[in-house]
Formats: C-alpha cells, sequence, structure tokens
C-alpha cells in the first residue's frame, strides 16, 4: 500500500552530487538553448567544445531558468554550474535585487583572449561580471498579405489594425516585455502621454495580450491575428522552413528595434577556472559566434565577427537599436511591469 | 513457511491485517508531509513572516487593494458594509481580480453543468454502439495541457476556425468568439463538463432500480419518480461535479491568457507574476486567499455530501433505453430530440478541438497534408542527445509513472476514505485539509518542491534530497489521491453500517471487512477514482520537470512544451501521440473494471 510505496522511496533518498573533476564544465542556460525543436545552437556548441577542448561539457537547464539558483543561493544549498549562459540585464538586476551577497563574480577577462574585440556599446552590467554573447531583436512581425506595413508605434492604433495585433504578456513572455520596454523608451513614463497612455491606447484598439509568445505566434500561424510582436529574425526561420515570405514580414517601428542582450557569466562557487575561462573564450571566438547566430538566428557581439549570407539576407537590421541598460532598469523595471499590470487589467 | 509454521505464519498475516489500515494512514501521512504539506509551509510562511518577525501586516494590505478586493477592500479598509454594498449594486461596481476570478469560476461552473449533465444522462440511460467507449474516453480532455486546447479552440472558434466555415455554409455568421470571456468559459467546459459527466453517471447507474419500480408501482408518474427517488441520489454527485470545477477553474491558468487575454486576468496570473518577481510573501497571501476560497466551496460540499447521503445495501442499476425510439410519440421523442441538439453542440466543444489538433500535426504550412511533424518525433528519437526529449522515453516513462502513481494513490485514496467517513467530530475537517493538493496554487506547489525535497531536508549536517522517477511518482500520487477519495468516500458513505458490523462480528478484521466487503460495494467509486487518477498523472506537468534529475525522466507533456516552436506541427504531432497512448490507457483501465461495476 502507500507505505510500500514510501520504503521505495528511501531506496533514492541521498544527495545528487555530481562529478567534480576539472575535465567536466558545468554550463547552466534555458532550456530551449539545447531542445528547441528547430536548431538548437547548444548541441553544436557542446560536441565543439568537448572536441577543441578535450572535455565533457554538461548542461543544467533548471524549468524556472534563473530563479533556481537564485533560490538555491537563498537557501543555502550549493550551486554545481559554473557559468550561467544567456543572462540578460533584466535577469542579472532580479538576482541582484534578490540576494544578499554575490550569486556570480567577475570574470578576469584578462585572461580571455577574444574579450577585447566585444564591442563596448554592447556592455551591460555595470559591474562588469557578465560578458556580453549574443543578442536579439524585438520587431514587429506582420502578414503582408493581408494588412499594410505598420511604420511607427502610433500606427498600430489605427482603426486598420483594431483587433489585428497581438503581443505576449511582458509579465511573463520575453516578447512582451520587450515591446513593453519599447514602448517605454519611446513614450517616457512621466509626462502627459505616458506607455501607460499609450498601452491604454492599444488595447482601446482591441490589443490581445495573450500568455506567452507560442500563444501569439498560434494566432499569426493561424491567420487569426495577422501582427505580433516578435523578433526580426523571422524571415531567416520563414525561410528554413519554406514558409510563405509574403506572410512573413518584418517591421521596424521607426527604423528602430528593441535590443535584447544575453551574456555568460561566472557563478561565484565555481572552482573550475581553467575551463570555465576556456569556454568564456571559445563562445567568443568569431567562427563560434558565427555559427551561434547562424544557428539561434541572434546577432554576435564580438565586432570581427563574419555573418553567414542567409543572415545578411533575410535578418532586418535597424538603423538604430534602443535597449536599456542595467541602470536603466535598476529601480524601475518593477515599478513599470507593476504599473502596466494594474493598468491593463483594470481597463 | 506457511506449511512449516503455520500458527505463526497466520498470526504475522493477522496482524499485519490488523494494522494494514493504519499502515497505511501512517505512509499517507509520510508522504503528504514529505511531498506537500511541509514544501507548500515552507512558502507560505513567508506571507506572515516577514524578516523574522510574525505579521498580518501583507494580508491585510492585501485586502485592502481594491486591485485585488475590488469594492470589497473598501470593507476590509472600515468603511461601512452597507454603503460598499450600495455601490455594489450600482453600474460601476469593481470587482477585483479575485471577485472576477470567483465570477468566472461561477459561470464556468454552471456551463460545465449544463453541457456535463446532459452527457451523463445520455451514458447512463441510453444503450447504444460505442457507449462504453465513449465513456472510457470522457475524461480525455484532461489530460491535454492548455497550449494544445489553445491550439485546437483557435482551430476551431477562430475567424477562420470550424464553426464559422460550417456556419457559412449554412449562411450565418461569422461569429467572433476567441479572445473574450465565452471563449475561456468553453475552455473550462472543454476540461469540466467531462468531469462533471463522469461522477453523474457513476450515481446514476448505481441507483437501485427496484425503488423507482416501488415509487411507480405505488402510482408516481415517472416524473414524480426521478425527482423523489432517483435525482436526490444524483445531487452529491452533481454537486461534486460543480464544487471541483469551480475549485479548477478557480485557479485557472494559463488557458485565460491564452483564450482570453490579459484584460481577463484571474488570480493564479498574479501568483505567477509574483512568483517570477521573487515576490514570495504577497504571492504566498494571494494563494492562501486563493486556497481559503477554494477550500471554503470543497468544504461547504463535504458538509452537504456527509448529510444528504442515500444509505443503501448496493444496487440493481435501472435498464438502458435504446436511442432509437420504440414509438413515435412525443413523450419517446422529446428527450431524443433533446440529445441530438446537445449531441451537435457537444461535437463542437469536445470534439472539434480535439479533431483540429488531428489535423493540424498533419497540416503542411503552405496546404495539402505532411508528415513531417511525425518524421520529426522519430528524427528526434534517432537522432536526438541525451540531454534532449524524446518521443519514446517520455510515452514509456509516462505510463510508467501513471502506474506506479495508480498504484499508490488508490490505496492512499481508500485509507482516506475509510478514515474520513467514520463517525467522529471534525472529520469533514481533515477530509477537507486532505483535498488541499486540489487546491493550492501549482506555482506554489512547484516552489515548495524545490525548496523542500529538491533541495533536500536538512538532517544534522546532512541534506536529504527527494528526487529522481520515485520522488516524480510521489508528488503525482499525491496529485491523483483527492480523485480517489472524491470518486470513493460517498460509496463508503453510503453502505449500510450493519453489515460491516455483522462482519466484524463475526471476526473479521477491518481489513478483511474493508476487502470483501465494502470494496466490492464501492468498486464503482474505485474505478472512476483511477481513470481519473490516470488522467491526472499523463497530463501533470510542472511537479514532473522539477522532481526529474534529467531528461530520462521527462514525460510526454513535458515533451509537447519542448516541442513547442514557431512551427506548431512537432508540438501537435506529441500531442497526438499523448491523445492515443491516454484513450488506450483509459479504455483498458474501463475494461478491466468490469461493466457491470460500470462507472
Amino acid at each position: 500500500m502507500a507505505a510500500g510505496g514510501l520504503a521505495g522511496l528511501a531506496g533514492c533518498l541521498g544527495s545528487i552530487t555530481g562529478d567534480s573533476d576539472d575535465d567536466t564544465l558545468h554550463v547552466a542556460t534555458y532550456n530551449s538553448f539545447i531542445d528547441a525543436p528547430s536548431d538548437s545552437p547548444g548541441v553544436w556548441i557542446k560536441d565543439e567544445f568537448e572536441e577543441r577542448y578535450d572535455a565533457t561539457l554538461e548542461w543544467h537547464t533548471p524549468e524556472q531558468e534563473l530563479n533556481y539558483f537564485i533560490e538555491r543561493h537563498n537557501e543555502g544549498v550549493d550551486i554545481e554550474p559554473d557559468l550561467y549562459y544567456g543572462l540578460s540585464p533584466h535577469e542579472l538586476l532580479r538576482a541582484d535585487e534578490n540576494t544578499d551577497d554575490d550569486l556570480f563574480v567577475e570574470t578576469d577577462r584578462s585572461v580571455l583572449s577574444n574579450a577585447e574585440d566585444i564591442g563596448e556599446h554592447h556592455e551591460f552590467d555595470p559591474q562588469g561580471r557578465v560578458i556580453p554573447t549574443y543578442r536579439s531583436l524585438c520587431a514587429i512581425v506582420y502578414d503582408g498579405r493581408n494588412v499594410e506595413k505598420p511604420e511607427t508605434f502610433e500606427d498600430l492604433l489605427d482603426p486598420a489594425y483594431e483587433g489585428k495585433f497581438a503581443v505576449s504578456n511582458p509579465q511573463r513572455g520575453t516578447t512582451g516585455q520587450l515591446f513593453m520596454l519599447w514602448s517605454i523608451n519611446e513614450f517616457g513614463d512621466e509626462g502627459e502621454y505616458t506607455y501607460l497612455d499609450y498601452w491604454q491606447d492599444l488595447l482601446d484598439n482591441d490589443t490581445r495580450v495573450l500568455d506567452s509568445w507560442s500563444d501569439v505566434y498560434t494566432n499569426f500561424e493561424n491567420d487569426d491575428i495577422p501582427v505580433i510582436v516578435s523578433y526580426a529574425n523571422d524571415r531567416v526561420y520563414a525561410k528554413r522552413f519554406d514558409n510563405d515570405l509574403e506572410k512573413h514580414r518584418v517591421s521596424l517601428l521607426n527604423g528602430q528595434s528593441y535590443a535584447n542582450y544575453s551574456g555568460i557569466v561566472r557563478f561565484a562557487e565555481s572552482t573550475n577556472d581553467d575551463l570555465a575561462h576556456d569556454f568564456m573564450d571559445f563562445v567568443l571566438e568569431p567562427d563560434v559566434q558565427a555559427v551561434v547566430a547562424e544557428r539561434n538566428v541572434t546577432g554576435p557581439t564580438n565586432d570581427t565577427t563574419e555573418l553567414p549570407e542567409v543572415f545578411e539576407e533575410y535578418a532586418q537590421e535597424p538603423e538604430e537599436a534602443v535597449f536599456f541598460d542595467y541602470e536603466q532598469l535598476q529601480g524601475n523595471l518593477s515599478t513599470w511591469l507593476d504599473d502596466w499590470g494594474r493598468t491593463v487589467v483594470d481597463n | 513457511m506457511t506449511e512449516t509454521e503455520p500458527t505463526t505464519g497466520r498470526r504475522v498475516r493477522d496482524s499485519l491485517e490488523r494494522r494494514a489500515l493504519a499502515l497505511g494512514a501512517l505512509g499517507t501521512t509520510v508522504l503528504l508531509v514529505l511531498m506537500f504539506y511541509y514544501p507548500v509551509a515552507t512558502v507560505f510562511v513567508e506571507s506572515v513572516v516577514v524578516e523574522g518577525a510574525v505579521t498580518l501586516a501583507i494580508f491585510l494590505d492585501l485586502l485592502r487593494d481594491p486591485f485585488y478586493f475590488g469594492d470589497l477592500a473598501r470593507v476590509f479598509a472600515g468603511e461601512s458594509p452597507v454603503m460598499v454594498a450600495q455601490d455594489f449594486f450600482s453600474s460601476d461596481r469593481k470587482l477585483g481580480i479575485v471577485g472576477f476570478t470567483t465570477y468566472q469560476a461561477i459561470l464556468s461552473m454552471l456551463l460545465s453543468l449544463a453541457l456535463g449533465l446532459p452527457m451523463a444522462y445520455l451514458l447512463a440511460r441510453y444503450e447504444f454502439r460505442g457507449r462504453r467507449t465513449i465513456r472510457s474516453l470522457t475524461i480525455l480532455p484532461f489530460v491535454l495541457p492548455s497550449i494544445m486546447v489553445a491550439v485546437g479552440f483557435v482551430a476551431t472558434f477562430g475567424q477562420t476556425g470550424t464553426l464559422n466555415g460550417v456556419l457559412g455554409l449554412l449562411g450565418l455568421g461569422p461569429v467572433s468568439l476567441m479572445f473574450s470571456l465565452e471563449a475561456i468559459l468553453i475552455a473550462h467546459a472543454f476540461y469540466n463538463a467531462p468531469l462533471v459527466a463522469r461522477v453523474t453517471t457513476a450515481a446514476w447507474e448505481s441507483v437501485d432500480a427496484s425503488a423507482i419500480e416501488t415509487a411507480r408501482s405505488l402510482g408516481a408518474s415517472p416524473f414524480r419518480a426521478f425527482r423523489d427517488v432517483v435525482a436526490p441520489q444524483l445531487y452529491p454527485a452533481v454537486l461534486m461535479g460543480g464544487a471541483l470545477t469551480f475549485v479548477f477553474t478557480f485557479g485557472t491558468f494559463p488557458i485565460v491568457l491564452a483564450l482570453g487575454g490579459i484584460q481577463l486576468a484571474t488570480v493564479e496570473v498574479f501568483v505567477y507574476q509574483l512568483i517570477q518577481d521573487l515576490n514570495y510573501a504577497e504571492a504566498a497571501a494571494l494563494a492562501i486567499v486563493e486556497l481559503v476560497i477554494s477550500l471554503g466551496v470543497l468544504y461547504a460540499y463535504l458538509r452537504y455530501e456527509a448529510k444528504h447521503t442515500v444509505r443503501s445495501r448496493g444496487a440493481r442499476p435501472l435498464p438502458r433505453k435504446s436511442l432509437r425510439p420504440p414509438t413515435f410519440s412525443a413523450r419517446e421523442l422529446t428527450p431524443r430530440v433533446g440529445l441530438a441538439i446537445y449531441g451537435v453542440i457537444a461535437l463542437f466543444v469536445f470534439v472539434a478541438p480535439i479533431l483540429s489538433l488531428l489535423y493540424r500535426s498533419v497540416a503542411a504550412p503552405t496546404g495539402g497534408f505532411t508528415t513531417a511533424h511525425y518524421q520529426f518525433l522519430i528524427d528526434r528519437q534517432t537522432t536526438g542527445t541525451a540531454y534532449q526529449v524524446r518521443p519514446w522515453p517520455a510515452i514509456r516513462n509516462s505510463l510508467f509513472f501513471a502506474a506506479a502513481a495508480l498504484a499508490v494513490s488508490l490505496p492512499m485514496g481508500v485509507v482516506i476514505s475509510v478514515l474520513t467517513t467514520r463517525r467522529y467530530r471534525g472529520r469533514k475537517l481533515i477530509d477537507v485539509v486532505a483535498m488541499a493538493p486540489l487546491a493550492v496554487s501549482g506555482i506554489i506547489v512547484g516552489i515548495g518542491l524545490l525548496r523542500g525535497p529538491v533541495f533536500g531536508f536538512e538532517l544534522g549536517s546532512y541534506r536529504l534530497t527527494i528526487t529522481g522517477a520515485l520522488a516524480i511518482i510521489a508528488a503525482h500520487a499525491v496529485a491523483c489521491y483527492p480523485f480517489v477519495v472524491r470518486t470513493v468516500a460517498p460509496g463508503f458513505e453510503a453502505i449500510d453500517r450493519s453489515l460491516l458490523e455483522s462482519a466484524r462480528a463475526l471476526g473479521a478484521s477491518r481489513t478483511r471487512a474493508l476487502i470483501d466487503i465494502e470494496l466490492p460495494l464501492v468498486w464503482p467509486g474505485v474505478v472512476a477514482g483511477a481513470a481519473f487518477a490516470l488522467a491526472i498523472s499523463m497530463g501533470e506537468f510542472s511537479s514532473t520537470v522539477i522532481l526529474a534529475t534529467g531528461t530520462n525522466e521527462y514525460t510526454m507533456p513535458v515533451a509537447i512544451e519542448r516541442f513547442i516552436g514557431r512551427r506548431l506541427g512537432p508540438a501537435t504531432a506529441m500531442g497526438v501521440v499523448l491523445l492515443v497512448v491516454t484513450s488506450i490507457s483509459f479504455v483498458i483501465i474501463d475494461r478491466l473494471g468490469g461493466e457491470s461495476f460500470g462507472l
């Protein structure tokens, strides 16, 4: 009976400690990086790194992503991974605001041969702990067969787009949050017409704020919603999967795009210096940056990287990539999200 | 051993038999504490302990926040209830998030009852080809991940969906159902009406035919006989279906945002957001408010159930009628025409979304059909790496975990049912506490599981972690057993006590009496509980990913989630695999349960 189940349970009690030998590097990331239905860059990275450095790379992708490690840290439980790969400014901020002492540490960049090629304008951590590795660009994707191209933020308020525009919930989906930040960059959070007024107007125009990017994209694919917030690289994927390129069109509002940076950072508890440095240098290597750019369909941060042709042809490059760095987000992000939530739900 | 030492062997067996119930209760308690109550408590405590000091400030702030409690917040803030009530009945009332969540849960419950009861009537009272299979498959929607339901709903009720296609052919429409309260209510009914139908069918099938025959012979009209004899035996089941629907739709997430949009956000959406933001104190307070409301509804139901159970000594079920009317009289035709109309509605609500999934899994992006999405599953199986989810291990794990969770949760459920149907004060309170796994926010449970079993329980300098396959089975069993209790306990409540007393007087141990007398009498409930347990385990996602130590312990719902990408095909193909595997399991469980015990 139940007692039997418990007796069995006792069989697996005991802590799961990985092998602590120095030939294995443990890297944490988000799971779509290693296990997406399209092309996961993580698979190539692991194989290539292991071959070049004669080491073993083990991925760690807990469901709660960064929060898992914040939680472990705060509960005083050891953290196994040496590095976190794919950390964004808002996540770094969340880690700093919710931990008493350091979860991450700065890496001595002088030991990394590629560090100096990282463009200064990509940096987002004022303490220099996180080294930027790639960036994605948030943009509007629209169905070129059925709607006119929206060129500006104001266009989306036009009756022509009534009920035809969808975005994911900024509190849950990345693209939604990027679009909210983009709207703050455009309208500001104080003055006569703020980003909240803009969202109010969006909702008055029957804009759909759905759960996740997947829900938004499902509606786009189903021809139910012709204009969505997604990524500037949409056409690269469309091309790859033989989708209708007329349907998959990208618009950069005001010629801009909101940039989401991701970087690599060292966990404070990590002791495997050599391999950790090897891996950081590896992902900053121009040829590796180019492969990740192609597979991940994201932009490189090493300015010496030469991009593959398909990327040049189908990915839209904005005249200006806007983004808030750490200091601009600090003390503001939770308030922005909170105010946003209260505005739209009270609608 | 029994041959050489018959007396010792027998003594051991007897003493085990005597203690089995106590041991079962102990095991159940330990399992629940380790995998549920303690983990949840680690999070809940944050709402009342801030920086080491006990405080109610977080609750007070929450209760006084009109954002959550609307006009009611003013009462908590000290305003006169009369004034607030006057404003509330004016036109510009504010419900707040909690108020709106309650409102949509009540509507969802009513719609689920409206769509579930005719199904129960059809399944319990009519005989037709495929009836048993349909009954087996009724709870299939239960296992579908919300993203799959969203895909099915967009394809059925969207602008260019099936419904509008059919309406167009009839020269009607188009209707816009997506992104509205209606869409959410229909989706909730999609999940919960089958539950209502299933429990009501069970009750209906155990109505004793002789009681009705007696009533009829005494001159009661068929309607009277139904109202006075049948209906009272159905009410507890109907109310149970309603109460469970309320609890599930009160804690609904993320289907509300997927089909409705942010304007229709429920409490759970904000619990998620607060947890994501690591604001545990407020998240826990909100989740406790949610829990109190849900358990309040369950408690009210349990009180009712205890008072209104019709005692019986077993039943000879009513004979089923043929769907084909024997005569063309109005009395024979009316219910059948009603069922035909219901059938059309059911086709759209329950069948079309699932068919849309099937279609999606073979639809090519440029029109026409493709097997590419299934090819993806095969490719992933053959070339996927060890740290990626592969379809076959996911299928195997789902089946294994479900079978094991069933084996653990059935005894757990039976033990709790026995303990909560004995006569003592406060037993319904214990029952309602035992139902907490149904009502605690899944997001809170997730964090609790991390802090408890995953990070480990501190024992001196040692950390005792409980993860991996056995932990997953334990967590599934915790999620499953309340369903077993709810389907089995009414049966225990209804058993004539004198049967049990005679058995005990004749020397049977408590366990022997349970196995030989009580269980056979409540068998339909056990089978129904098993079916629900199977569905819950097969559909479980969050505890599984949290407790798994690697991809080799992932299940079908996890595979579906991982396969979501720009193309919907791979995920829907995996969704179809989930549907097929669970359908087969449901049919097998039902056949094993036996038709005479028709659940």
